[in-house]
């Protein structure tokens, strides 16, 4: 065995497996490219509701969030301020986490529910890693303690600076029940690892299902 | 002495007067969505330094919206004439109340890790490929 090691030590690698190496990084690459993941959806489908009314729902804290058309779903984490009065976001390293404002109304009651989530983090998609594409007409599922599933259509998307926020679009009073999911987009600022612009959602209540 | 005091005073107000114009122009708002009418402007986009909620009765994001445009939910500026352009809060004060406590600012949601980070690699990759084959190559042509 000694003998065999030493030889293999002071013999150059064979042609043959210098070749196999650089095929194998080759078909490596390769696989890289071809193993973004097949377009399985993980999430629900989210229908229309069975009970087609406006009229908002008492309060209920929300418990997961589905948007069909991007196939992104989360349980949702409530989040409130910083210290600098910024609302909060879950970890950057569960990317996948969606969060509730929990200092604005529940999703279904009578006012602007706020949902952020991460475009990405830690080298991973994040749960609203495909918010932009999101279009009017789409619909949103959110999941409630009271058993109720509220159901959203969305009536916008816009994209805008995080210095220019359209703060009172987003938290503002509304007359109806409503739906915000926030997630950046934009420029990215490499150095500071933060993009700057919010990608915005809204989207207004339009009914509910019971919860299955 | 006092005439060119004021001589310079008048010259001062014509040439700021423009920039002050120009400033206002730039960032338009309206009180009420007749007067955007006026000024041919609907369909403000939450993004618009004129959006105000104020203006955006359903808050769909997209103030003073013309008939048949947005959500078929109903637009901002159809409840009436003598509507006073969709006020939600019927006090006056703009200080909203459904949310508590409103947020300062966007949300830092997302790090950037995944933008091109992939690609690097995988380019990277195939520039080392590219190379060992070169190599490999070149090494046999020599024997």
């Amino acid at each position: 065995m000694r003998v065999l090691l030493d030889d293999l030590a002071r013999t150059p690698p064979p042609r043959a497996t210098v070749a196999l190496a650089v095929v194998a990084a080759v078909l490596l690459a390769l696989a890289a490219f071809v193993s973004v993941p097949p377009a399985a959806s993980r999430c629900a489908p989210v229908g229309p509701p069975t009970h087609l009314d406006r009229t908002p729902l008492p309060s209920s804290d929300p418990i997961s969030i589905t948007v069909g058309s991007i196939d992104a779903c989360s349980s949702l984490q409530p989040v409130g301020v910083d210290t600098q009065r910024r609302i909060e976001v879950p970890s950057v390293h569960t990317p996948e986490q969606a969060g509730w404002y929990r200092l604005g109304p529940t999703p279904g009651e009578l006012g602007p529910a706020v949902v952020v989530g991460h475009v990405n983090g830690d080298g991973r998609e994040g749960v609203f890693a495909d918010l932009d594409d999101v279009e009017q007409g789409d619909r949103i599922a959110v999941t409630r303690r009271d058993g109720r599933t509220a159901s959203f259509t969305v009536t916008t998307v816009v994209q805008a600076d995080k210095d220019e926020f359209p703060t009172t679009a987003v938290y503002g009073d509304t007359r109806d029940a409503q739906l915000r999911l926030i997630t950046c987009g934009g420029a990215l600022d490499r150095s500071a690892h933060r993009y700057d612009d919010n990608v915005i959602v809204f989207a207004a209540y339009d009914g509910w299902t019971s919860t299955p | 002495m006092k005439r060119l005091a004021s001589a310079v005073a008048v010259s001062a107000v014509l040439v700021l007067t423009p920039v002050v114009l120009a400033g206002t122009a730039s960032a338009q708002t309206f009180s009420n969505c007749t007067e955007a009418a006026a000024a041919g402007v609907d369909n403000i986009p939450a993004s618009s330094p004129a959006y105000s909620a104020d203006l955006d009765s359903d808050g769909d994001g997209v103030a003073c919206e013309k008939d048949g445009a947005g959500s078929g939910s109903g637009s901002d500026g159809s409840t009436g004439s003598t509507s006073q352009d969709e006020s939600v809060s019927s006090s006056g004060s703009s200080r909203p109340d459904q949310v508590t406590v409103v947020p300062e600012g966007g949300a830092e949601t997302g790090d950037g890790s995944t933008e091109t980070g992939s690609g690097w690699w995988v380019g990277g990759g195939l520039l080392a490929a590219a190379a060992g084959l070169l190599g490999a190559r070149r090494s046999r042509s020599r024997v």
